[in-house]
């Protein structure tokens, strides 16, 4: 196992080795690299070539390459294979390409061996499989592991996965060029405005890390509006567009990019000129890898982390979300003790109310276990005879060690030594050492921590402007009919939802302080969300202009909504008729987990009576969105009931995504 | 499951079939030819899986008849067996080679040459040294007979007398469920898909409560042929410390088969049913050395069959004097 700091030329080494194994073999034979990331695998490839390596890569974004790399690797003519560990897990890829060309597999190299263990920053389940199958490998096969980034827990556990012959090959993790500086402003709007106010001093092109994709999507369009070139990378856009924006920060044709996790491990731009956090992540091994893709071919690179009132809400919130909660892994667990055939994903999500992100959660947890309780045969999961209980110990070890490395994060945003010396040490790296740069070793800032008001007042006014679109649901959850238009299938267009909007995200820094009061201690919408949602109209501007305004109907608050939407219209200038009803009550929304419970929750629930205006265009509001089916079985009803089309607005949309 | 001991891994390598085989795995009677080759020249097995093997492979290639090309291709698919062995060892199958603990040594005794070279199984492999009563018969069958085996099966239970079973339907299945339902243990010796019956509902909670082992000569995955069903009968009399024939016909499909290689080389003493439910075909299995399970039993299954054995052994050197 090999331990450098990124950029120390860890690929060179398997390259070299790749080549050797296959020349020593009568050019027979291939080396397969694992590695988790695919903007990782592209620079590689890139890099493998320069050298006169032939390498491919097989994943789930290049199709459209699989029968040409397959056709080269039957033909022998490839020295090195990438492919992700989910790859490699995915049984048809096994089934079709691997096992054809397994049996020439010369050497095994894990990239990013951190993720391996459970102490590593990022563990991923499918790398307890790697494990595995590298204990079950004879001594015939070389393995290289390598990462960047592992303290000695994570060395001693993956010793003690893999076996005592691993030899550890380690070097220095500190990097000179680094110039570190911390600066708390707790308030989203003053981060905005120093941002706005400090990024042209940062030299060169960098990267400003966010926690979460709606993050990264307002920080983005904010530095847009203030004439910035930057753009947002994370794991929602899809991979060709990514890739684009890889270029562009590559070449430096653009200042910035605004990235979540998701622009990660390997991405390697030697003279990357900055990394701003917006956020403060949650670990320090977290931290470092992302600071560490800065300044690796520079004499200064600038590296300033904002800290806020929001980073520990939202690290909290991961920390709780990070392994499904023990309910969740013993109701699937019943529901398969309960099905002699075992159970395919889509019927699971039938039998427990979990969502089908909760269900992957616990299948993920379930798979990673050695030996494992469950095993996949095609689509279907079934018992393992294994025994198996959950294991609440280590669940609660690593929660614990979480909470201690975002304490840890906290004292270093307060750090009074030097913040290189610092994160060195939380790193174990035996040369650690006062850097003499950092803003505490020369005890001044090097970027100014100054923001103005008039800037702060310009977003937080921006933020109160940052309406998030409502898509429209296109298809019912199940195959099952429901009463409502014998939902099953596509929501035919005429029925369906026009795009809708959102007043601001549940809890952000613009308005959603006041929809929180709003909903939980007053019991009323203020009338300065009237006007903010008349704002946002405006600006919308929605085709064909709704006529009339009606809302979502509610048995246990009966006013709430009704009373703001009486008041919404009015103030729009348009007749208010609420004529939806609620003719049975529900259980809330938030408790159902999945689409066909949400639905089937919805069923029956509501009435429309038709009026004589109906036919016109309409506003239909609600206040707090989370899964949008009540929008759209609404929105269903009332166009069934000879409505025009159905506008949604609501005042908050509920979202916490990291990636 | 930790590593297999390096014996074993090299089995694997050579032996193991993974239903995608692009070169031949080694027949059990190459692989005894190599191993016999190997032991003569002073070789350990682990050797195999030195750097430079390939002119002791070209050394052997005449002695052997092996081509050192093809062993050299079966010695480096360690990667596919690794990715291939990790799915179902993570689901609690285990994998016994000739010197591990788990292989039954009465497998080298009674078999010999023709003892499996790799072992798949799930469940308490103990259960593999424990003796037993073989109970075998043909998949159709009339239901008086399935009842008759069950019950049967149900008595070495309550008697803590453990039931051997070729896994099959019919027969097989009722004897296996017959000890099992009745808190007794069983192994099952399954001639093909060892993985789906492993993991099937009915099997679970007894392989979970150590009643029951199923172990098959065969990958997890492989399917149905008449081939495997005969080494796999082998097994189920090799194991077992007495044979029970339900039914069979005469000179037609696995069971006849099996009880007549099971005679021939004697690796169990074998009762047959005889009486109005049994077929008239079991008498065949008489003539050529088998015996009457006797209609009515009292106390100790076990000890009264294994009695009748020796009696009959004793008899058979007396008979010339008492005529
Ligand atoms: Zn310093």
């Amino acid at each position: 196992m090999l331990v450098q700091r990124t950029g120390w030329g860890k690929s060179i080494v398997y390259f070299i080795a790749a080549r050797l194994l296959r020349e020593q073999n009568g050019n027979k034979g291939l080396s397969l690299l694992i590695s988790p990331l695919l903007s990782l695998m592209r620079n590689q490839i890139e890099m493998a070539e320069r050298m006169g390596i032939h390498a491919e890569t097989i994943h789930s974004a290049n199709t459209e390459r699989w029968d040409a790399v397959e056709k080269q690797l039957l033909g022998d003519e490839i020295d090195l294979l990438l492919i992700s560990p989910e790859r490699l897990a995915n049984a048809d890829f096994y089934g079709r390409v691997l096992q054809q060309v397994a049996p020439r597999i010369l050497m095994l190299i894990v990239d990013e061996a951190h993720c391996i263990s459970d102490w590593g920053h990022d563990f991923r389940p499918d790398y307890r499989r790697i494990a595995r199958v590298l204990r079950l490998l004879p001594r015939n096969i070389p393995v290289l592991a390598t990462t960047a980034t592992a303290n000695n827990r994570v060395v001693e556990d993956i010793r003690q996965q893999l076996g005592e012959e691993l030899h550890i090959h380690r070097g220095a993790l500190a990097r000179r060029s680094l110039r570190l500086q911390n600066i708390l402003l707790p308030s989203q709007a003053e981060r905005l405005a120093w941002l706005a106010a400090h990024l042209d001093t940062l030299p060169g092109s960098g990267i400003i890390y966010t926690l979460t994709v709606a993050d990264a999507e307002r920080v983005t369009r904010w530095l847009q509006t203030k004439g910035f070139d930057v753009h947002p990378y994370h794991a929602d856009l899809e991979n060709p567009l990514r890739e684009e924006l890889e270029q562009k920060l590559l070449h430096n044709q653009v200042k910035a990019l605004v990235a979540t996790v998701a622009l990660g491990m390997g991405f390697d731009k030697p003279d990357l000129g900055f990394v701003v956090h917006f956020q403060r992540p949650g670990s320090v091994v977290h931290y470092y890898q992302q600071i560490g893709r800065a300044g690796r071919s520079l004499d200064s690179a600038i590296i300033v982390l904002l800290g806020g009132e929001e980073d520990d809400e939202v690290i909290n919130y991961f920390i709780r979300t990070a392994f499904p909660p023990q309910a969740h892994t013993e109701a699937i667990l019943r529901a398969l003790r309960q099905s002699p055939e075992g159970l395919s994903i889509v019927e699971m999500e039938r039998k427990v109310n979990l969502s089908r992100q909760q269900i992957d959660k616990v299948l993920r947890l379930l798979s990673s276990e050695t030996p494992s309780p469950i095993v996949q045969t095609g689509s279907r999961f079934v018992l393992a005879p294994v025994p198996y209980s959950i294991d609440v110990e280590r669940i609660q070890k690593l929660t614990a060690l979480r909470r201690a490395e975002q304490e840890q994060m906290q004292q270093y945003m307060q750090s009074a030594e030097c913040l290189m010396l610092f994160l060195q040490r939380a790193l174990d790296d035996p040369h650690a050492e006062p850097c003499g740069k950092c803003a505490v070793c020369i005890g001044n800032p090097i970027v100014s921590p100054m923001v103005d008001e008039q800037t702060v007042r310009e977003a937080v006014h921006f933020l109160r402007r940052s309406e998030i679109p409502l898509e429209p649901r296109k298809m019912w959850p199940s195959r099952e009919g429901l009463s409502i238009c014998r939902g099953q299938g596509t929501i035919p267009e005429s029925l369906r939802a026009e795009e809708g909007r959102a007043l601001c995200l549940w809890g952000d820094a613009g308005w959603g302080a006041l929809v929180k009061r709003g909903k939980y201690n007053h019991g009323f919408y203020s009338d300065e969300l009237v006007e903010g949602i008349v704002d946002m109209v405006k600006r919308w501007n929605p085709q064909p202009v709704p006529q009339w305004v009606t809302c979502v109907p509610s048995l246990r608050h009966p006013h709430l909504v009704p009373d703001f939407a009486r008041r919404l219209a009015e103030s729009l200038g348009l007749p208010f008729v609420p004529c939806v009803h609620k003719v049975r009550e529900t259980r809330p929304q938030k408790e159902m987990q999945n689409s066909f419970h949400q639905v089937h929750n919805l069923d029956g629930a509501f009435e429309v009576h038709s009026w004589e205006g109906m036919a016109k265009p309409v506003f239909l509001v609600d206040d707090v969105v989370d899964s949008g089916w009540t929008l759209t079985v609404i929105a269903v009803l009332l166009r069934q009931a000879g409505s025009g089309a159905v506008f949604p607005i609501a005042l908050a949309k509920q979202v916490l995504r990291g990636g | 499951m930790d590593a297999l001991q390096t014996s074993t891994q090299v089995a694997t390598l050579l032996c193991a079939h993974t239903g995608n085989d692009p070169i031949q795995p080694l027949t059990q009677s190459e692989y005894v030819r190599l191993v016999g080759w190997l032991k003569d020249k002073g070789y350990p097995l682990e050797e195999l899986l030195s750097p430079d093997i390939y002119l002791l492979l070209l050394e052997g290639e005449e002695p052997t008849g092996l081509p050192a090309e093809r062993l050299k291709a079966l010695l480096e698919r360690g990667a596919q067996i690794a990715l291939w062995m990790e799915k179902w060892s993570n689901a609690g199958m285990w994998i016994a080679g000739w010197e591990d603990a788990e292989y039954p040594p009465v497998l080298h005794e009674k078999l010999r040459k023709q003892a499996p070279v790799l072992l798949y199984g799930f469940g308490n492999p103990d259960l593999l040294q424990q003796g037993g009563l073989a109970i075998v018969g043909s998949r159709h069958t009339s239901e008086n007979l399935l009842e008759s085996a069950r019950r049967i099966a149900n008595r070495c239970a309550q008697q803590s007398w453990a039931v051997i079973s070729g896994g099959a339907k019919g027969v097989d299945r009722a004897a296996m469920l017959g000890a099992l339902e009745e808190g007794g243990t069983c192994v099952g010796v399954l001639a093909a898909d060892l993985a789906r019956i492993a993991t099937s509902y009915t099997l679970r909670e007894y392989l979970l409560s150590d009643k029951l082992c199923l172990v098959s000569p065969y990958h997890p995955q492989s399917g149905f042929t008449a081939g495997n069903a005969m080494g796999r009968n082998k097994m189920v009399y090799a194991l077992a410390e007495l044979a029970l024939v339900i039914a069979c016909e005469k000179g037609k499909g696995g069971t006849w088969a099996g009880a007549k290689e099971n005679l021939q080389h004697r690796w169990t003493p074998l009762f047959v049913m005889v009486g109005e439910d049994a077929p008239e075909d079991n008498l065949a299995l008489l003539e050529l050395g088998a015996r009457a399970f006797p209609t009515h039993i009292e106390g100790l299954l076990r000890e009264q069959l294994l009695s009748l054995v020796h009696s009959a052994q004793v008899g058979q050197i007396a008979l010339p004097i008492e005529v």
